[in-house]
């Protein structure tokens, strides 16, 4: 943990006090090293982003027995692509269609498909998120850039047990034939937590590179 | 109910270390109106997973 107290004039929080004891402890002890701590944070900082759920995002969106399965098997499609290390008993994919959409949300805590999606934003961890969103969602997510028809169905799932969420989003239009790569460059994680579409086919979201 | 799963530990028992009670957990589908009352937006659903000990038989 590089956190230091360098870049914190005020001292360091209980939270923090305590995990930097129970550190060096883990440390001193030979139990752990700061090399393989520093190790599995630079991992879920740069490896596990969401770009793992990215992939299996544009996989589903160009091949359909994919999807199926991601639907119907989440860990197992994403043992397909070489994502293993699931962490959770059990995954769950909703989809986005033109007449439903999805958002997820953990109302008692901070659950979140970390397999996937790496670490959490802040605000999904806030109490305004959490409570507000059971609520009115469709105002969160306005408030959020997203404006729904009341033609679409809001579905809000709330992951208060050992059950994770990931919404499959829509497939943009006028991405036909674009590559695997070049559309998982438009599966952002808030399309996946639910709380955007995925990005328009922009030059800049394509800025990604073509296969 | 929409689904059903696990059996999971329950954890108002294991985070207080009174055990591990392995219960099901079910999603359940509210209606927002059921929950908010005329407070509730159109067309919107919440679903719950639930432990199967925070449910009651319905009558």
């Amino acid at each position: 943990m590089t956190s230091g107290a360098e870049h914190h004039p005020h001292p360091p929080s209980d939270f923090e006090a305590r995990a930097r004891a129970l550190e060096s402890l883990l440390v001193e002890k030979g139990i752990l090293t700061s090399a393989s701590i520093d190790k599995i944070v630079d991992a879920f900082e740069h490896d596990i982003g969401p770009m793992l759920g990215a992939r299996a995002v544009a996989r589903a969106w160009i091949d359909p027995a994919f999807r199926e399965r991601l639907l119907a098997a989440p860990k197992s499609a994403l043992t397909e692509l070489g994502i293993t290390e699931h962490q959770v008993e059990e995954l769950v994919v909703v989809e986005n269609s033109p007449d439903v959409h999805n958002v997820i949300v953990c109302t008692l805590c901070s659950c979140y498909p970390w397999m996937v999606l790496g670490l959490p934003p802040t605000w999904y961890k806030s109490a305004p998120y959490r409570s507000r969103v059971v609520i009115e969602p469709r105002a969160v997510l306005r408030e959020m850039g997203l404006d729904l028809s009341t033609d679409i169905e809001v579905r809000v799932w709330d992951s208060s047990s050992d059950v994770r969420y990931m919404v499959l989003p829509e497939r943009p239009a006028g991405t036909e034939g674009w590559s695997e790569e070049r559309l998982a460059t438009l599966a952002t994680r808030d399309s996946m937590i639910g709380v955007a579409n995925a990005a328009n086919a922009t030059p800049s979201a394509a800025a990604g590179g073509e296969a | 109910v929409d689904s059903v799963h696990g059996p999971y530990k329950l954890p108002d028992t294991n985070a207080h270390h009174q055990g591990l009670d392995w219960e099901p957990v079910y999603t359940v589908r509210f209606e927002a109106r059921e929950l908010w009352g005329d407070a509730a937006e159109p067309r919107t659903t919440i679903r719950i997973d639930l432990s199967q000990s925070y449910l009651e038989g319905a009558p």
